[in-house]
């Protein structure tokens, strides 16, 4: 499921991602990613109820990750990230994208 | 908003792949110690595997595998091809196909016998103690590289951007690279990842590069990609074999081309100073070296000609997309038919060079599409490879199936209407043709009875053969069971030929007993009735004792018909030329001469016939001299009384559509130039019809 809210300064987007987020959701993660950010200066994504992820949601966060560093906006991590994730860029061989002061963990690929 | 996987594509393939996995094991069975058999059962079964996971058939994916593992080690030359291994996979294909259906709103498919089937082929692996034990080694086959040190292979992968749209999940086949190897390192290449806000988020941007330490073979790596190997660039790479560095110049040329940093022709001109200098040095003269380079040349170009054309053999397309373009080509069919005679009308010779033009691409035009709809016969007859083998088993026969022509084509549509009835001829034939072993030698024959089905095109039409060596019919025996069972007048007389038709009367049947193959009298009458809706004739040829040919002729395609127009009053029919043999004529003397009897002499042959103008009560004066089409209907003369015949028409059919369903004496209908609508005649109908009527009419008579 993908649940998006900004906070009532406008300046904090929060993107909750639950359950399976595959190449189903894919068009409306897309979407809802460049809504965050567009309205807000930073986006924070909350991983921590993600039972499934596949090379879609890999992609697009990634995409969106880097638009937010070319913006100069951050991304930051809420809550544990589930275990879907870091399986999800383990096997898609996407650790270590972002290295440019990545502190979000999200692509470590490493368990908690 | 959510993407619907269309798992229809899937399906589709997996009923091929199951008719191809029950040929190749029927193949296998005669040859089983033949590598290249085995691998293709393999392969089948590990595609059905990979697409279900794919595609959300976890139960058929979950259930492959099972057997997949089993047939490795026959790959592997671990455990031999027997028979109850061949038993036993292709009751898992059969398994599979119930689990495929189930899937499809058919009937559940029956777990227990699934458990059954894998713990008959558990049993099969030596050493198999327990199922406990025997999932443990399946999982992991024995070491298929050649020695039994690890290599490191350096696999990149470049998917197609849409391999996502065919339901393929890169990261499965990830993840089965990782299970093959000790170690994996999987590196994403993103590069091609772009911002955010111009990202299709269902296109795959990222291809990868693995490095895998294996003990397994580069086949066993090329085998996880098997189902996909048009859907990504693959290139497997073994990095540290000691014979890949024997020749260092040469390998290292091939490694830089490899790895995409020169090109081969900036390669090829390195090599030729090669040649050169072997010249030069006396090792070989410029002609071998010429040879080679040619040799070299002629296999590249080979290669490359085969992968073009194993990249461009197939396009999959719906047959409902056929069907429309089909039924757009009949139209236009229709269309040029007016325009011809618009340009002929108005003798404007521009427009009439048009019209010609316009002719002759709608003519190519309906050709080829009809070609696109015709598919070579071979897999249905690879069906009934299945069908002996059991029925023979079940029956304590033994019957060797042969087969001929199986590349012959025939349009989708009659192919798909076919398989029924053949599988009535057939099991008739094992059932009640071929006699068992031991009546077979005391009769002088070969233990080992024969049905030979073969398919040969006539024309317009196609032949389909089943010949079996068995008893034959005995005419007189089936003329006097019809008499017994009341189907025929007491004291009739019928040829040879007349009578073997007996048997595709409803509820007939010669068999003493009613078995679970055949007796009810009910498949051979299904098999007319199958015919006669394909348009097609029946004909049997039998000598008692040595055996019968059952002939089916069909029309290459249901959708164009040859026809014979004719005209009574101010209707036309259409008559299916492939039934005509003759037209005469029929003048007031001859209806005197005949005492108002609806027959005709025909060089002293008696030939009944029907008026068409009584039959379809149409009104006017019949002309004073008529025309009388004699035709073959279901092995007999009959005549169709007309006004006139036209002449030979060949026409795009078009279904009655649901109001006129019930009127089966017509097959269908056709527009013809002018826009008049024609009705095609079903003949065997029709006859069937009046016979009816008569016997109705005249109880007395019967």
């Amino acid at each position: 499921m993908i649940d998006f809210s900004v906070n009532d300064s406008g300046d904090t987007g929060t993107l909750v991602l639950s359950g399976g987020v595959t190449i189903q959701h894919a068009v409306q993660l897309k979407e809802t990613l460049l809504e965050g950010i567009s309205v807000a200066k930073r986006l924070v994504v909350n991983l921590s109820d993600l039972e499934k992820a596949d090379l879609t949601a890999v992609q697009l966060l990634c995409a969106a990750h880097r638009s937010l560093n070319d913006k100069g906006k951050s991304l930051d991590i809420e809550g544990n990230i589930a275990d879907a994730w870091h399986s999800a860029v383990k096997d898609s061989g996407y650790t270590g994208c972002i290295n440019t002061n990545d502190r979000s963990g999200l692509w470590t690929g490493e368990g908690n | 908003m959510s993407v619907e996987i269309d798992t229809s594509a899937f399906t589709e393939e997996a009923y091929e792949l199951l008719s191809e996995l029950e040929a190749s094991l029927l193949e296998l069975e005669e040859s089983p110690a033949d590598q290249d058999l085995i691998g293709r059962v393999f392969r089948a079964m590990h595609t059905i595997k990979g697409s279900g996971a794919m595609f959300g058939f976890d139960e058929v994916a979950e259930f492959t595998h099972e057997v997949e593992t089993v047939f490795d080690m026959a790959r592997n030359k671990t455990i031999s091809v027997t028979k109850p291994l061949i038993d036993l996979t292709l009751a898992a294909r059969d398994q599979i196909r119930s689990m495929l259906d189930a899937a499809a709103g058919g009937e559940p498919a029956d777990k227990e016998n699934a458990q059954k089937i894998i713990q008959g082929l558990r049993a099969l692996v030596p050493g198999a103690t327990g199922a406990k034990d025997t999932e443990a080694s399946a999982k992991k086959p024995p070491a298929q590289a050649s020695d039994n040190e690890p290599h490191v292979y350096r696999i990149r992968i470049k998917p197609n951007a849409d391999i996502f749209a065919n339901g393929t999940n890169p990261l499965l086949l990830l993840g089965e690279l990782r299970d093959l190897g000790e170690e994996c390192q999987i590196i994403a290449q993103y590069d091609d990842l772009p911002p955010l806000d111009s990202l299709d988020p269902e296109r795959c941007y990222t291809s990868w590069e693995v490095f895998l330490t294996t003990k397994q073979s580069e086949n066993a790596i090329r085998d996880v990609f098997i189902f996909v190997d048009d859907q990504c660039d693959l290139n497997i790479r073994l990095l540290d074999r000691e014979e890949v560095l024997g020749n260092e110049v040469q390998k290292l040329g091939n490694i830089l081309v490899q790895r995409g940093d020169i090109p081969e022709a900036e390669l090829e001109k390195v090599l030729k100073p090669i040649g050169d200098r072997l010249v030069e040095s006396g090792a070989v003269s410029s002609s071998q070296v010429k040879a080679a380079l040619a040799e070299q040349n002629a296999i590249k170009a080979k290669r490359d000609k085969k992968v073009q054309a194993e990249s461009a053999t197939s396009v999959r397309v719906p047959s409902e997309k056929l069907d429309g373009l089909v039924d757009l080509v009949g139209e236009l069919v229709t269309v040029q038919a007016r325009l011809n005679q618009t340009a002929s009308s108005r003798q404007d010779h521009d427009l009439q060079l048009i019209a010609e033009e316009v002719e002759r691409l709608t003519g190519e035009l309906r050709d080829n599409t009809m070609s696109i709809r015709m598919l070579a016969i071979g897999t249905t007859f690879n069906k009934f490879k299945r069908l002996v083998r059991d029925l023979s088993t079940e029956l304590g026969k033994k019957i060797e199936m042969t087969t001929e022509g199986a590349d012959t084509e025939l349009d989708k549509t009659v192919i798909d209407q076919l398989n029924d009835p053949l599988v009535h001829i057939i099991r008739n034939s094992i059932d009640h043709g071929i006699e068992t072993p031991d009546i077979r030698i005391a009769n002088g024959k070969n233990p080992e009875g024969l049905i030979h089905l073969s398919a040969i095109h006539s024309g317009a039409s196609v032949l389909i053969r089943v010949e079996d060596d068995g008893k034959g019919l005995d005419p007189v025996a089936l003329t006097r069971k019809a008499i017994e069972k009341g189907h025929l007048p007491p004291d009739t007389q019928l040829t040879d030929r007349e009578a073997f038709q007996l048997i595709f009367g409803a509820g007939f049947s010669m068999a003493e007993k009613i078995t679970n193959v055949s007796g009810r009298g009910v498949g051979m009458d299904v098999v007319r009735r199958s015919i006669d809706a394909l348009r097609g004739s029946i004909d049997v040829i039998s000598e008692l004792g040595k055996g019968t040919t059952i002939t089916l002729k069909l029309p290459l395609t249901l959708a164009i018909i040859e026809g014979l127009l004719v005209q009574v009053a101010d209707e036309l029919f259409v008559l299916p030329l492939a039934a005509v043999e003759e037209c005469v004529e029929l003048s007031r003397q001859d209806v005197t001469n005949a005492h108002g009897r609806h027959v005709i002499n025909v060089r002293d042959e008696i030939v009944p016939y029907i008026r068409i103008r009584d039959r379809f009560g149409i009104e006017g004066d019949s002309p004073e001299i008529e025309q009388i089409v004699i035709s073959d209907v279901d092995s007999k003369r009959t005549g169709f009384v007309v006004d006139a015949v036209i002449g030979q028409h060949q026409t795009v059919i078009k279904s009655l559509g649901k109001n006129f369903e019930h009127s089966e004496e017509f097959s269908g209908a056709t527009i013809l130039g002018d826009g008049t609508v024609a009705l095609i005649l079903d003949l065997s109908k029709m006859v069937r019809y009046v016979e009816a009527e008569e016997d109705l009419n005249e109880p007395a008579a019967a």
